[in-house]
């Protein structure tokens, strides 16, 4: 996952000329002052997650599947380094196997509903009309669902492979990329240089490419990091109903639901997936947050 | 009024879609509904056609969707093949304790994001500002089912002053019931907590920034009195509007609590009902928790109307 | 919890509001502005007091600090004496000036527009301070608050003060802050920019109510503006005001007569008059205003004047005493008398 101050467009500057410039002051601005110890802990653990998920295989690490009945629900740092579950499974490489799961859907997921909802969002905002309003329309009734009815609906119908979860819960997120991107797209087709370029006979295509896309992209992807830790929420919701990818593949949800069983006897086999949960999503919410005040040009005037 | 009967069409449009929507995808679902009720392997082919065409499976898609339509309309949901029970009646047997569970979710966290974000806005970029919105913060990175497992594990598990499962009625006893009602709706409420929380901090910085604050200083207002009544009023519709909007949410979460904690609600009807394959009460409980959704959100959009003098008065 | 303050009559000379050596720096994401730096006035009971500069100046944070209503956590520094009526209230705590703010001091602010709660009826606007202050119960305090809409010059007082803000036009808007800061009787009104937000027509209506209002009640008043024709007829004596400070100050014929500061010409030269010819360009004074964060050594003029000499640029010109009474200006090479057409050479 690349540092999105690499993906920062650097036209968002207006008196800056060149964008190599640009692209060393955004860079400068990252890791100059600005951004506390948080947040780069949080970073830190983003990269052990990802890491994790790319290179379990690798990893020397336990058979995540591998029941061992002796080692049954015993304690972190005993038998196994976080602890076994009610299977004797070792929890840490459940964890490394399940993080797989969280982190390949809400990376896909979030890529669906950007794309699709992006696309949609724009094009509504440039051409309005009736395409404009028949894709509002469509939007309002997506949204008229309580997200996780729509959902096991979804899931019912398109079944639990890891595919059809991610395309699932891409498929919520349209309707708030869409909103987002067209509400940026409003607003800059309003402004004069978007007028000057069509006066100029700019083709339809380039106006959206040159001048639309840039100024709309920023706020999109910075939203990004924010929906990707919904996602895993909202997935690990499923997996703790049963229905999210399924048996044997670990999921963080399906861990905690597991773990709600041994409360009274074994805290560790929920605490351990939980807390593991809790750190991914609140590090994606902060660093996604503090990424889109710093670079969201209105709200760091405040 | 006028704004009333603009938006009138546009929620029969919406009311109508969401039922088509809702019809086609679980009738478009894989699997024989019949099939499924005699049960699969060694069923004779008649005994299923029969089945169907008692079940009206056979006619056409369009003409079921609008007969079904027309049953709903007047209150009748079918009745649901596998448990014999009408699905209306089912419905409405949940249905308390699910809009008891919400409204606690909603009230809970409305008492405690209101003072909070107050403080939290009053005394912005201070230390206890930036306690108050790290909680908020950290509060919305947790789920609802996880935080259900925490409050179990707490207060029932460990400290045992609630009841980890099982719901009892307010006609038994509302002391029970409230005891029985806590933990979930404290779960549900975390969250919501969080997000008002947030929110309306933000609109009351806004808010007291603006010029007419300045003035209420100038005439010499106590600053509580102009926290209450000058900023929290124009700062109040964001926040209903965002209430409107989150019950979305909160029927989600409710679906989850209500499984987790074993509520005889609405949500954990719809999620065994999915679980039973049992198609005809999905449909029909997805068709009136969407239609109750569609239309709270449009009655808190008339609220909105009616309340905020702006969009009152203006002509 | 209202207390009636009672109003001193000053029988001697001391006047109303005396401030000296005013300072404050402000807290911004840039570093310490140095908003106001060493004003120094005073004002008498009964008179006008015209502030003239143009936008960052420092003019509407030095009357917020008279006030006491400078922003909470962005203020670095106030220092000085504000006195009022020979009490020196600047190191007061909130609490203490919230007891004079409307019985003693009031202010008007400049965009009728925002200065009203949009969702509070007027009534109760203009209720609050009567109740909090004067501790009328709300028949009286309604009674006189339709009382004040009539003084103010709102017709059909009794059907406006259950209305919106956004249901008045813009100058009535002003009207009833004017209505509101009057309520409690002030000996001191701080009229910031009243009319900048208004049209021409109304704009004279709203100064001669200020005016009538205030030989009515013997207020002093402070009124800012950043355009001189507003504050020429207008004022009694007159402050010239540039990057926080004073550059001169004189009462207001001796100004327009007799004027010294270079910026002060630049001020005058730049309304454009009936009396000219068509086609006159605009004389506009060139450069910006300075940046009031790290300031330079030396006249912050100094940049755009047309006088400027090494000296200005290196020193701070004090403020000196002029030959008329009342008239003082900072600066090392002032505007002599035009017929002359010479100016000091050091």
């Amino acid at each position: 996952m690349t540092l999105p101050a690499e993906k920062t467009k650097p036209n968002q500057q207006p008196h800056i000329p060149s964008r190599a410039q640009n692209f060393a002051r955004a860079l400068q601005q990252v890791f100059g002052r600005g951004f506390g110890p948080g947040f780069w802990l949080c970073v830190l653990w983003l990269l052990v997650v990802i890491l994790a998920a790319v290179f379990a295989n690798w990893l020397p690490l336990r058979d995540p599947l591998d029941p061992v009945i002796a080692n049954r629900l015993s304690a972190p740092l005993t038998s196994n380094v976080l602890g076994a579950d009610g299977l004797g499974r070792d929890i840490l490489s459940r964890l490394v196997h399940g993080s797989r799961v969280s982190v390949v859907i809400s990376l896909t997921a979030v890529s669906i509903g950007m794309l699709i909802g992006g696309s949609l969002g724009v094009m509504a905002g440039y051409f309005r009309g009736n395409f404009e309003r028949g894709v509002m329309a469509v939007l309002d009734i997506i949204l008229a669902f309580p997200w996780l009815v729509l959902l096991l609906a979804l899931v019912t119908f398109i079944g639990q492979s890891l595919f059809a979860i991610a395309v699932a819960i891409g498929f919520l997120w349209i309707p708030a990329y869409a909103r987002v991107a067209r509400a940026n797209t409003l607003a800059v087709v309003q402004r004069e240089y978007v007028l000057a370029a069509r006066a100029l006979g700019a083709s339809t295509q380039r106006i959206l490419l040159r001048e639309v896309l840039p100024n709309v992209i920023l706020p999109v992807l910075a939203y990004g990091l924010v929906a990707m830790g919904l996602v895993i929420i909202v997935e690990s919701a499923l997996a703790f109903l049963g229905l999210s990818v399924e048996a044997p593949q670990p999921t963080w949800g399906g861990m905690i639901a597991e773990g709600k069983r041994h409360l009274a006897t074994a805290v560790h086999v929920a605490l351990v997936p939980s807390i593991t949960m809790f750190l991914t999503v609140l590090s994606l919410n902060f660093v996604g947050d503090r990424l889109r005040s710093h670079f969201d040009v209105k709200e760091s005037n405040l | 009024m006028k704004l009333l009967l603009k938006k009138i069409p546009w929620l029969i449009g919406t009311l109508l879609a969401v039922s088509f929507f809702t019809f086609m995808l679980v009738s478009l679902l894989p699997g024989d509904p019949a099939v499924m009720i005699l049960g699969a392997g060694g069923v004779s082919p008649e005994a299923v056609a029969a089945l169907r065409e008692e079940l009206g499976l056979d006619r056409p898609l369009l003409v079921r969707y609008f007969e079904w339509l027309g049953n709903a309309l007047s209150g009748d949901l079918g009745r649901s093949p596998m448990t014999g029970q009408a699905v209306m009646d089912a419905i409405m047997a949940r249905l308390p304790v699910t809009v008891q569970l919400g409204v606690m979710a909603i009230v809970i966290a409305l008492v405690l994001a209101i003072p909070l974000a107050m403080l939290s806005a009053y005394y912005a970029g201070s230390g206890l500002d930036r306690v108050i919105s790290g909680a908020g913060f950290a509060l919305m990175s947790v789920p609802g089912f996880m935080m259900a497992i925490f409050l179990i594990l707490i207060f029932a598990v460990n400290l045992g002053w609630f009841p980890a499962t099982g719901w009892i009625p307010v006609s038994v006893s509302p002391g029970a019931n409230l005891r029985s009602a806590l933990l979930p709706a404290l779960s549900l409420a975390m969250i919501e907590l969080a997000l008002y929380m947030r929110l309306l901090r933000t609109d009351l910085i806004g808010t007291l920034q603006q010029d007419f604050i300045m003035l209420a200083r100038a005439k010499g207002l106590p600053s509580w009195r102009i926290m209450l009544h000058h900023a929290l009023k124009p700062s109040s519709f964001s926040l209903l509007t965002v209430v409107g909007l989150q019950l979305g949410g909160v029927i989600s979460g409710a679906i989850i609590v209500e499984e987790i904690f074993a509520l005889p609600g609405v949500g954990r009807l719809l999620y065994q009902s999915i679980l039973q394959r049992d198609l005809l009460m999905v449909q029909g409980i997805v068709l009136f928790i969407a239609t109750a959704y569609v239309l709270v959100n449009f009655l808190v959009d008339m609220c909105y109307s009616l309340l905020d003098p702006r969009v009152r008065y203006s002509d | 919890m209202s207390t009636v303050i009672q109003r001193e009559i000053a029988q001697t000379d001391s006047p109303l509001l005396e401030v000296r050596n005013l300072t404050v720096r402000l807290k911004s994401q840039a570093g310490i502005v140095h908003a106001v730096e060493n004003v120094s006035f005073s004002l008498d009971a009964g008179k006008t007091l015209g502030i003239v500069g143009e936008s960052g100046s420092g003019k509407s944070v030095m009357a917020r600090a008279l006030m006491g209503l400078l922003p909470r956590l962005g203020t670095a520094e106030k220092k000085g004496v504000i006195s009022l009526d020979s009490e020196n209230i600047a190191d007061w705590s909130d609490k203490e000036l919230r007891a004079l703010r409307g019985p003693r001091m009031a202010m008007v602010f400049q965009d009728p527009m925002t200065a009203l709660n949009p969702v509070l009826r007027l009534g109760v606007q203009l209720v609050e301070p009567l109740r909090l202050h004067m501790g009328m119960n709300r028949q009286q305090a309604r009674q006189r608050s339709i009382e004040l809409l009539s003084a103010v010059g709102i017709p059909d007082p009794q059907q406006r003060i259950d209305q919106y803000p956004h249901q008045l036009s813009g100058g009535m808007r002003q009207r009833v802050v004017i209505a509101i800061a009057l309520a409690c009787n002030p000996q001191l009104l701080i009229a910031d920019e009243p009319t900048t937000a208004l049209d021409v027509t109304v704009q004279k209506q709203i100064l001669d109510l200020l005016s009538s209002l205030q030989k009515e009640r013997q207020m002093g008043v402070v009124l800012i503006s950043h355009d001189l024709g507003v504050v020429a007829s207008r004022a009694d004596n007159i402050a010239v005001m540039y990057a926080g400070r004073i550059v001169e100050i004189a009462p207001a014929r001796t100004l327009f007569e007799n004027m010294l500061h270079p910026y002060t010409e630049a001020l005058f030269n730049s309304i454009p008059r009936l009396r000219d010819k068509a086609h006159t360009r605009l004389q506009a004074i060139p450069g910006r205003p300075p940046q009031l964060v790290s300031p330079a050594p030396g006249c912050a003029f100094a940049a755009r004047c047309p006088y400027a000499q090494q000296k200005c640029h290196r020193q701070q010109p004090p403020m000196v005493q002029a030959r008329a009474e009342g008239h003082q200006y900072a600066c090392f090479f002032p505007v002599l008398d035009h017929t002359q057409g010479e100016h000091n050479h050091d």
